[in-house]
C-alpha cells in the first residue's frame, strides 16, 4: 500500500492545462481524420476505429502523470519560523 | 496568543500579508485576529484533470461527445441521398382457389398462388450510413369489401456487402395471398410493388417504392388439383 501511495499521480496546474489541450487536441484530429477516411472508403466502422485509437493515444499521453506536466510545481513560501518565534516572545513580554 | 504561521501563495495572487508590527500591538486580541487564506485557484480550463480518473474520465467523455458529433456528420452526408431505383417484375403462374382459412374463420376464402420473376440491381443503395436493405413485395388491389387491400408476398434483407444484384426466375411467394372474402377470382388488376426499409447506422428508416410495377390478372375459375 505504501509502495502504491508512492507513486506520484499529481500534475501542476500547468500541466493539468497542457494535458486537457493536448488530449482535445488529439481526439479532435483523430476523429476528424477519421471522418474524412470513412467518407472516402464509405466505411463509417473505420471512423469510429481511427477515433478509437485517438482515444488510446490521448490516454497515454495525457492520463499519466510524465514528467513533462510536472515542470511548473506551485512555489510556496517559506515558513517564517523566525517572525513567530518573535510574536510568541513579544506576547509573553507584553503579558 | 497562538502562533501564526502564514503562507503565501504566489501563483494564486495572494492579497495582503499581516503586519508583524500590528500582530505584536498589545491591544489586539484573539478575536480581532483576521487569519487572510491564500485564494482558492479560479476553476479555469484544466481543473477538472488533477487526478488520473479525472483524467481518464475526461478524455472518455470528450471522445464520446466527439464520436455522436462524427455519426450525427454521417447521417447529414447521407440525408439527401435519393434510394430509388428501377425494378423489374413479372408473374409466371397465377391460379387462385377457393379454400376454408383455418388461421382466422374457417370460412372458405380466395387464396391466391403465384410465382414471379424479379429483376433489379440495388448495389449502388448502399453506402457508409446503410447497414441493410429490407426488401418487400406487396399486391394491390381493390375488391368491393376494401378500396385498398396490401398483402406482402415475400421479402429479403440484404446486408452490406452481400450480393445485391438480384435476379430470380420463378420464385414463390413466402406468406400466403388471402383476400378476406372473395376478391380474388378473376380480378382484373393488381398490381406488384416492390419496396425496401433502409436500415442505418444513424438517422431515418426510409420506406422507399421501387420505380415500376406490374400489373397481372386471376383466372375466372378457382383452381381444382394441387398446385
Amino acid at each position: 500500500m505504501d509502495f502504491l501511495n508512492s507513486i506520484p499521480t499529481h500534475m501542476d496546474y500547468d500541466g493539468q492545462k497542457r494535458a486537457e489541450n493536448l488530449s482535445r487536441l488529439i481526439i479532435t484530429l483523430f476523429g476528424v481524420v477519421g471522418l474524412v477516411w470513412g467518407y472516402i472508403i464509405q466505411q463509417f466502422s473505420q471512423t469510429v476505429y481511427i477515433l478509437g485509437a485517438g482515444f488510446v493515444l490521448a490516454c497515454l499521453l495525457t492520463v499519466p502523470p510524465w514528467p513533462m506536466y510536472r515542470r511548473k510545481p506551485l512555489q510556496w513560501q517559506k515558513q517564517k519560523e523566525s517572525e513567530s518565534t518573535t510574536h510568541s516572545k513579544s506576547k509573553k513580554k507584553n503579558d | 496568543m497562538r502562533e501564526l504561521s502564514l503562507y503565501s501563495w504566489q501563483q494564486c495572487g495572494y492579497v495582503g500579508h499581516v503586519n508583524s508590527n500590528r500582530l505584536s500591538e498589545p491591544n489586539l486580541s484573539k478575536k480581532r485576529i483576521v487569519l487572510y487564506f491564500p485564494k482558492p485557484p479560479e476553476p479555469e480550463f484544466g481543473a477538472k484533470m488533477h487526478t488520473v480518473l479525472t483524467r481518464g474520465n475526461a478524455i472518455l467523455a470528450y471522445t464520446l461527445s466527439v464520436l455522436a458529433g462524427l455519426t450525427f456528420c454521417c447521417f447529414l452526408s447521407t440525408l439527401f441521398v435519393d434510394y430509388r431505383t428501377e425494378a423489374h417484375m413479372n408473374t409466371v403462374k397465377v391460379v387462385v382457389k377457393n379454400v376454408p382459412d383455418y388461421s382466422a374463420s374457417r370460412e372458405e376464402n380466395d387464396l391466391g398462388f403465384l410465382t414471379f420473376d424479379l429483376q433489379t440491381d440495388l448495389t449502388h443503395l448502399f453506402n457508409w450510413n446503410v447497414k441493410q436493405l429490407f426488401l418487400y413485395l406487396t399486391a394491390e388491389y381493390k375488391t368491393s369489401n376494401n378500396v385498398l387491400n396490401q398483402v406482402v408476398l415475400w421479402d429479403k434483407i440484404i446486408q452490406r456487402g452481400e450480393n445485391a444484384i438480384l435476379d430470380f426466375k420463378n420464385v414463390n411467394t413466402k406468406y400466403y395471398f388471402w383476400d378476406d372474402g372473395e376478391g380474388l377470382k378473376g380480378h382484373k388488376n393488381v398490381t406488384l410493388t416492390l419496396s425496401w426499409n433502409v436500415i442505418p447506422n444513424a438517422g431515418l428508416l426510409p420506406n422507399i417504392f421501387a420505380i415500376g410495377q406490374h400489373s397481372f390478372q386471376f383466372p375466372s375459375e378457382y383452381a381444382k388439383n394441387r398446385m
